[in-house]
């Protein structure tokens, strides 16, 4: 056996044999993720916390009512949570792609000026709105399309109900006598109506454009699914597998390098080194090591996250595995480094949690960095973790490919070898005159 | 005999704390060596600079007449605490040793099962470590050392914290690995230990090399002489008047000091003070290394 793979087998024969470095390793940041994953992101849905964020941009004083019908609306359907022109943000069109590209609202509607008015002129070309999804198929688009005609009804104001519906049927009428429909086709909807599954059967959408005959005839609007920048759907529990993972492999890693330190201590490094062992080969097989490990909790994390959380992560296999693999080389490297910097395992130990715990919310483990302020965000992205947490959120959390997160791949190769080299510099001059 | 470490005339300092002064040492093949000395003597910055460890200021350091830097394997090296992986099996302790020391084969093989044997390990060669008593790691320690079978072996306090029969089988595998042709160096300030095992001692005290030489020949520069010490429960009574005038007594708060030596002498003084009132008793005193560096660190004896 080569001198590397015996240190290697040595610190994995340990671990094995350690029931509290393993509950440590594995079982606490298990029992901590499945924790922020229940509460704080339910079993897997949307960045929008689980309700429907429905924006409406453009709405003029004509079309206030609109708005308020749509606040009527969240008061009896709790999972409606509505932005219409009374908020705290002013919804521009453009921020409205963004929020609903990002994923921090469900759906908006964009309206074009007259456009309420427009509605009852049947006759005339009339403007139309857009309403922007991030998926064509997603619950939260059926029922706001669902929301939409009582809320436009309501917003018409008194009687508005009666005009939309005679409008439509006056349309169905004149379809059938222009043999567009048939009569069954014609009793069908206008049944569909009368029952308030109108909006439910319109389900045309498939992207951009059509959202079928019956919508379309009575309000002008079109569907289109927003350019989608930053992977949706965020999945909370597949954020909180690798968030938590991170934040206890630093802790992992730096007890590694404690226990660097005690073996220097107690002369088992020198009798290595005496041996003919070279330095690298000693810090390499704690960076190997520790790789292995962050490789095992991730994977126990992120298999948890898959298989009861509804992560949806079984395409995502392969960018997480180099993401992992990459991490883990990163904190080996970061854990004997911050070793060097110590003059003994103990002190390591008391700074451990002084260190570790404010770059691990710096860097998003415990709060999502996106919900951070841009200055906080800014510092994580600094730090090995904080990478390590964005990388994870790409291809776990949004299901990015490996080629999206090229900045945080080149990141952790470039830290894992500076800090290396770094390292291995600085033990080789300590252990080697 | 082929010279196996050479140190000439290393110096090293810490800041402005000298260290070592201009240290010179030999050590053969089949030699064992002591360094003796209190702590902050030096020893320690010694062994480090022979490991190569530190880089002293002055001075070389040959191993088998070839520069430190040069050489891999030769050294083997039993520190004062127990260098091993407390949760892993005491085979496991020495296959992981071996092949760091890039043992392979039959000499892996052989090294391992060796290293139980010496270390006297046999039936609980799949213990760990951690479940062993401390004279039972303190040989593995030992044997771990010597896994690679190296020529030279570095002992820093190998028999620290144990009982005598657990020191004494440690010394006799000590004893019979240099009787193969081992060499070793041990640093230690157990005296007693020294006499019986190493060829040559070294007296090291504040960096400074006070005094070397076989055993033999430290001890009989010992201004101190052997003698026999009577005991008393009160304050001694005066000299008896009948007292031969050829052995000098010095009266002290407890007892009476005669200088004399052997069983001869413990006989004389038996049937000179056999009827002296409070008396308790008879201890006969003879010079040791510690005595001997006693004079050389406490009584300004230290050279120039």
């Amino acid at each position: 056996m080569i001198p590397f793979l015996a240190l290697w087998k040595r610190l994995a024969l340990s671990m094995s044999r350690n029931p509290l470095a393993l509950l440590m390793t594995f079982l606490v940041p298990l029992i901590l993720f499945l924790f922020f994953s229940l509460v704080l992101g339910g079993s897997g849905g949307g960045g929008s916390g689980g309700g429907i964020t429905l924006l409406l941009v453009g709405e003029e004083r004509d079309t206030l009512p609109l708005s308020r019908a749509f606040e009527d609306l969240g008061g009896v359907n709790p999972s409606l949570n509505f932005k219409g022109k009374e908020t705290e943000v002013a919804w521009t069109e453009e921020r409205a792609r963004a929020a609903v590209a990002e994923g921090d609202a469900s759906l908006a509607l964009l309206l074009p000026p007259g456009w309420l008015r427009g509605i009852l002129s049947f006759d005339e070309p009339r403007p139309e709105a857009t309403l922007l999804v991030s998926r064509p198929d997603s619950p939260a688009s059926r029922i706001a399309q669902g929301l939409l005609i009582p809320a436009v009804a309501s917003a018409l104001g008194e009687g508005g109900f009666s005009i939309v519906g005679d409008a439509l049927l006056a349309n169905l009428d004149r379809a059938v006598s222009l043999g567009e429909i048939s009569v069954e086709q014609h009793k069908v909807w206008s049944s569909a109506w009368m029952t308030g599954e109108a909006a439910w059967e319109s389900q045309g959408g498939e992207g951009k454009g059509t959202l079928g005959l019956e919508m379309d005839a009575l309000i002008p609007l079109h569907a289109e699914v927003a350019e989608v920048e930053e992977g949706i759907p965020f999945s909370v529990s597949a954020y909180y597998a690798g968030a938590t993972a991170v934040l206890f492999l630093l802790f992992t890693v730096v007890h590694l390098g404690g226990r660097l330190l005690k073996e220097e201590k107690n002369g088992y490094i020198r009798r290595i080194l005496l041996g003919g062992t070279p330095v690298s080969s000693v810090l390499a097989a704690h960076i190997v090591h520790g790789t292995g490990l962050s490789l095992s909790a991730l994977a126990l994390m992120f298999w948890v996250a898959h298989q009861f959380l509804g992560a949806g992560l079984a395409g995502q296999t392969l960018p997480l595995l180099v993401v992992g693999i990459l991490t883990g080389f990163a904190f080996g490297a970061f854990g004997i480094l911050f070793a060097f910097f110590m003059p003994d395992r103990e002190t390591l130990e008391r700074s451990s949690s002084i260190v570790i715990l404010p770059m691990s919310a710096l860097g998003g483990s415990m709060i999502p960095l996106f919900m951070l302020p841009v200055w906080v965000q800014n510092i994580g992205k600094l730090l090995p973790n904080g990478q390590a947490v964005v990388a994870f959120e790409k291809v776990g959390a949004r299901h990015m490919y490996l080629s999206e997160i090229t900045p945080q791949l080149l990141y952790l190769v470039v830290f894992t070898v500076v800090a290396f080299g770094c390292a291995t510099t600085l033990w080789k001059r300590r252990w080697v005159a | 005999m082929q010279t196996v470490l050479q140190v000439v005339s290393l110096s090293h300092r810490y800041g402005d704390t000298l260290a070592l002064s201009r240290i010179s040492l030999q050590l053969g093949r089949g030699e064992g060596v002591a360094l003796l000395g209190p702590n902050g003597a030096g020893k320690s910055t010694l062994m480090k600079a022979i490991m190569g460890a530190i880089r002293p200021q002055e001075g070389e350091i040959r191993l088998f007449n070839k520069p430190l830097n040069k050489q891999r394997g030769v050294l083997g090296y039993v520190p004062q605490e127990i260098a091993l992986q407390e949760d892993l099996s005491v085979k496991e302790n020495l296959e992981i040793l071996g092949a760091c020391a890039g043992l392979r084969g039959d000499r892996f093989r052989r090294g391992v099962s060796e290293g139980i044997a010496l270390a006297g390990l046999e039936q609980r060669a799949h213990e760990r470590v951690d479940r062993l008593s401390g004279g039972m790691k303190r040989r593995l320690n030992l044997a771990a050392g010597l896994i690679h079978n190296p020529p030279l072996l570095l002992l820093d306090e190998p028999t620290a914290g144990i009982d005598p029969l657990e020191t004494s089988r440690i010394l006799r595998a000590l004893k019979a690995w240099k009787a193969k042709g081992g060499s070793f160096l041990l640093s230690t300030h157990r005296m007693e230990e020294v006499e019986g095992l190493c060829d040559r001692v070294i007296f090291l005290h504040e960096g400074v090399l006070l005094e070397e030489g076989t055993v033999s020949e430290v001890l009989s520069r010992c201004q101190t002489k052997a003698a026999i010490h009577v005991l008393f429960s009160s304050t001694p009574p005066p000299i008896p008047s009948g007292w031969p005038r050829d052995l000098s007594v010095e009266v002290r708060k407890d007892r009476w000091v005669v200088s004399t030596s052997g069983s001869e002498g413990l006989a004389t003084v038996a049937s000179l003070v056999g009827g002296v009132q409070d008396l308790t008793g008879l201890e006969p005193h003879r010079p040791d290394l510690g005595v001997r560096f006693r004079e050389l660190a406490g009584t300004g004896l230290v050279p120039s």
